[in-house]
């Protein structure tokens, strides 16, 4: 009898305690917040404290993983209406999300927001989708060409003046191509040739607005890669492609990034200003440099503008909380602090303009590049015609055949890019009739 | 009386005791499926508008859908003949009185534990074109690098190559619980009738197999149709030109790439339905042969 008291005394006990955990749990304000992993700088963290201190929230950092797998779990969430109050997303998504009524309209507080007017103007513009602002613009990176400096001077060429247009490029990709020790196998590379997971999103992208493609027709209505330039470009590519290291088609994405970062045999890559702060910290002595992406013959600088957006959830349960915190992440001295640790570039004036940043190896270089970039192929594609789903396939999928056949079966460009706008407007008209 | 309250009192706590089964099969198979069908049958997800059997039919309509069905049904079932095959072969060696039997069981059997995801980066490593173990080996014996994963001829069977390592052990398992159970007597009368060892196999063995070796090999089939998504995420990404266009993997891209959810649903149904008549159709031979 005594001992059945005294367990029912315990259990008792045991849930009135739970009772006052719940209670208090349910009283703490949370503000829920997904990034990721490597984006959650110190100076970031910082903020957080401030504001968690400022606003008595309990800010919950959740890192997504690669964007791929963040999809599963994002696109899961939007559908059972539990989603974060603040998520970096993929550029291309800002436009989906707002089409499907995910992504919260944000044009009055940006309207209202000052420091709005500090953003690079395509920067500004991109989280937008017709006349609404859906997100801002986190990061402002850029496709841009690594060369190994220690190469190029091992190979008689001046590492000062790097190949600026693809003929140059073919001409030192062919001298710097070479069997060192005479075994009959290639020691160094000329170029390192993305795989496809980067070609979609980044290095592909960029060659294509290098190449001064149009993407769409006269009205804007349908794709059009059948053209001229693009032929050109495919054709460079596989000329390219012959005294280049060509990654492995499902390579990761970072796959040539981290070969050329050991500064063993690659000469040149295409890489993104992020990864002048990751050079840094993995092999600091690295004497490498910095260009334009290659263009053909008389065409201007161009490439494509990188860097994922921060968007408040339409469902999101603390929508004004998130757009306070994100406006002080927002804050360009912590921006500033975050380029000095890590490398990060962003699309604001003032921080381009600051002279820390002025100071630091490249930035000047940096800045410069920023400036010819503009959105990629992919999210002009949503951002012109809607229709998420099909353009997000043709953005993805088409442009992933295509560049397998370009790259990894040798196919004539010619039909590539003929089947593939044939492949893209067949999708978007049927979406239409729908 | 009392005889009949005590079989009342069985019957009320059988199918009480169920009930928690019930609910959880309901609550995780039978509404996803109702509900998912429902899905199928609307024009978006928002389910606003339903526009019938639209999606089955475009899904015929589409060369994407029967791409990934050949390609899957080519992928189970040349994986399901190996390992039926070599995990026969195999579980007939461990089964004899040999040193370290019991090590080498375990050894084969491994495989199986591997995480899917850590299997297909493992491989995708060794199948790398210039720098992967396979084509580093292959050179001592001057055979020329092999793009495993490069060629669309080629990367499917290396899928099956990776999908036949992982799951060999496992049905070697199988099929040595079901040697193990063919009584002694049969092959002592046998070797008493002057059947040598292949007869014996042939004969004696793989007939009194066969239940087994039916549910091994549909099994296998099942688990390819539907859990070799894992792979093709790791490996191929369904790559190149659309090789390794799994069935499973179709139904991802669709639903998550493209978020169109009455279309990945219409997918998910139709492999069902498809699994459940070839279910149905290989119980009956079964059933027949039997």
């Amino acid at each position: 009898m005594k001992q059945r008291f005294i367990l029912l005394t315990v259990i008792t006990g045991l849930v009135v305690l739970m009772c006052q955990v719940s209670v208090v749990n349910a009283k703490t304000k949370k503000l829920k917040v997904w990034m990721q992993t490597q984006h959650y700088y110190e100076p970031w963290q910082e903020v957080v404290q401030e504001f968690e201190k400022d606003y008595g929230y309990k800010v919950e950092v959740e890192f997504l993983g690669a964007w791929a797998n963040a999809r599963i779990k994002i696109m899961s969430n939007f559908a059972a209406g539990t989603p974060p109050d603040v998520m970096e997303v993929r550029p291309s998504w800002t436009a989906e999300f707002g089409i499907r009524g995910f992504a919260k309209d944000l044009t009055e507080e940006i309207s209202q927001w000052p420091a709005a007017k500090d953003f690079f103007e395509k920067a500004l513009e991109e989280p937008k989708y017709g006349e609404k602002f859906y997100g801002i613009k986190a990061f402002g990176t850029a496709e841009m060409m690594f060369y190994n400096k220690s190469i190029f001077r091992g190979a008689g060429l001046d590492p000062e003046n790097p190949p600026t247009t693809w003929d140059e490029t073919l001409k030192v990709a062919k001298t710097l191509t070479c069997d060192l020790n005479g075994d009959g196998v290639l020691d160094r590379y000329g170029w390192g040739i993305a795989p496809k997971k980067w070609a979609q999103t980044a290095s592909f992208m960029s060659w294509l607005a290098a190449s001064g493609t149009p993407f769409f027709n006269e009205e804007r209505t349908l794709v059009n890669l059948d053209t001229q330039q693009a032929i050109a470009l495919g054709r460079f590519l596989q000329d390219l492609k012959e005294v280049s290291y060509v990654a492995e088609s499902s390579a990761p994405a970072d796959a040539m990034r981290k070969r050329f970062a050991t500064g063993e045999d690659l000469g040149m890559i295409s890489g993104i200003t992020v990864d002048v702060g990751n050079i840094r910290r993995v092999n600091p002595d690295l004497d490498y440099g910095i260009s334009y992406m290659p263009v053909p013959e008389g065409q201007d600088y161009c490439t494509s503008l990188h860097g994922p957006h921060f968007i408040i959830p339409a469902d999101a349960e603390n929508p004004e909380a998130g757009w306070e915190l994100l406006k002080r992440f927002e804050n360009v001295e912590k921006l500033v602090e975050i380029t000095k640790q890590y490398g990060m570039t962003f699309p604001r004036k003032s921080w381009a303009q600051n002279p820390e940043v002025q100071k630091l190896p490249m930035m000047q270089k940096l800045s410069s590049i920023l400036e010819t970039a503009s959105s990629y192929f992919g999210l002009q594609l949503i951002k012109e015609l809607g229709m998420p789903s099909v353009t997000g396939k043709i953005g993805k999928e088409l442009i992933y055949d295509l560049y397998e056949k370009i790259i990894y079966q040798n196919e004539d460009p010619t039909q590539a890019f003929k089947e593939f706008t044939e492949e893209a407007n067949k999708l978007i008209q049927e979406e239409r009739g729908r | 009386m009392k005889k009949y309250k005590h079989k009342q009192t069985k019957l009320i706590f059988t199918y009480t005791a169920l009930i928690p089964c019930l609910v959880v099969m309901g609550v995780f198979i039978y509404f996803p499926l109702i509900y998912g069908f429902r899905v199928s049958l609307a024009k978006d997800w928002s389910l606003n508008q339903f526009v019938g059997f639209s999606h089955y039919i475009k899904l015929v309509r589409s060369s994407e859908f029967w791409n990934s069905l050949k390609v899957t049904l080519v992928f189970c079932s040349a994986y399901t003949l190996i390992i039926n095959t070599l995990g026969l072969f195999l579980a007939i060696l461990v089964n004899k009185k040999i040193k370290f039997r019991n090590f080498f069981r375990a050894a084969l059997f491994s495989p199986y534990m591997i995480s899917m995801v850590a299997v297909g980066l493992i491989w995708q490593y060794m199948l790398n074109e210039k720098n992967g173990l396979i084509n580093y080996l292959l050179k001592f014996v001057r055979v020329p690098a092999i793009p495993w994963l490069a060629d669309s001829h080629i990367a499917l069977f290396s899928l099956v190559l990776i999908q036949s390592w992982t799951l060999t052990g496992y049905i070697m398992l199988l099929l040595l619980a079901g040697l193990q159970g063919i009584s002694k007597s049969y092959y002592e009368s046998a070797e008493i009738d002057g059947a040598g060892a292949s007869a014996k196999l042939l004969y004696i063995s793989i007939p009194l197999l066969r239940p087994t070796l039916f549910l091994s090999s549909l099994t296998g089939f099942i688990q390819g149709f539907v859990l070799s998504f894992a792979l093709v995420k790791v490996v191929t990404l369904g790559g190149p030109m659309h090789s390794t266009d799994i069935f499973s993997y179709f139904i991802y891209r669709t639903a998550f790439d493209y978020f169109d959810l009455p279309l990945a649903n219409a997918l998910s149904i139709l492999g069902l339905s498809f699994l459940a008549i070839l279910g149905i159709i290989l119980f009956k031979l079964q059933e027949r042969s039997a």
